[in-house]
């Protein structure tokens, strides 16, 4: 599978604003672009759906970058477009 | 400036001092690969200023061959007579360094997690990891290319805890 669409939520669009961590975003930037091309079937995904939220009828996923940040984000169920819903600081 | 724990010979000192003799270098350079990228993902700072490349086998020390043949020259290392003819397998013939207790314990900690996997169960390992295969889509599939230590970020499967 390839073609994913990729797209940022206006949520991502507040918490990036409020996080001054370049490095973070830089990564899940390449993660995504990693996506893009090999599809969310990709083993390395590393990704654990979060039980009962959803996010548009979506379930939303969750990857960790470090321990201290955590990713989140939805796909449609054909793995045509990913929405990345948020990333921020857990701690 | 980055500050280093300990310097890559170090750190291959300390593989080969607490591991099963006959250490190939296949397998030297996955754990060396996984000691790294994990104190990378717990801690988010560089264990020592080596370079990893990915290759096909997974991720390499870059210039591996001339580290070890500096680690032969000086005699810290030499190279075990018994092994199979055409595959380099080491011995340490100094003891490693003594770090801070914290330190040594965290690299025991992910030593003791791998170092019974075979070395074909360490590559299909870090053939899985963010960070190799990343590497290897920005460059198109060229190998050889440095692996950032900034993708460690995204290898939460090395985490020594559940997340």
């Amino acid at each position: 599978m390839s073609g994913v669409i990729v797209r940022f939520d206006a949520e991502y669009q507040l918490h990036s604003s409020q996080v001054k961590d370049e490095r973070v975003f830089r990564v899940v930037q390449r993660k995504f672009d990693f996506l893009r091309v090999v599809g969310l079937g990709y083993p390395s995904l590393n990704a654990k759906r979060l039980h009962n939220q959803f996010h548009g009828g979506a379930e939303v996923w969750e990857f960790y970058i470090t321990k201290k940040w955590r990713c989140l984000f939805t796909y449609d169920q054909a793995g045509n477009e990913i929405v990345v819903l948020r990333i921020s600081n857990h701690l | 400036m980055a500050t280093y724990m300990m310097s890559i010979e170090d750190l291959i000192l300390f593989i080969l001092g607490n591991s099963r003799p006959n250490m190939g270098i296949k397998k030297l350079n996955k754990l060396a690969f996984l000691l790294e990228f994990t104190y990378l993902f717990e801690k988010d700072q560089p264990l020592t200023s080596a370079d990893y490349a990915a290759i096909p086998m997974g991720p390499v020390m870059n210039d591996y061959k001339q580290l070890m043949k500096q680690l032969l020259e000086a005699g810290k290392i030499v190279e075990n007579e018994k092994a199979e003819e055409g595959l380099e397998d080491y011995l340490p013939l100094v003891k490693p360094k003594e770090f801070d207790p914290e330190l040594t314990g965290f690299l025991l900690t992910v030593l003791n997690r791998y170092k019974e996997l075979s070395p074909k169960q360490l590559e299909d390992l870090t053939h899985g990891l963010d960070s190799y295969n990343i590497t290897v889509h920005e460059n198109q599939g060229q190998m050889g290319k440095i692996i950032d230590k900034d993708l460690a970020l995204l290898d939460s499967s090395l985490a020594l805890t559940d997340l």
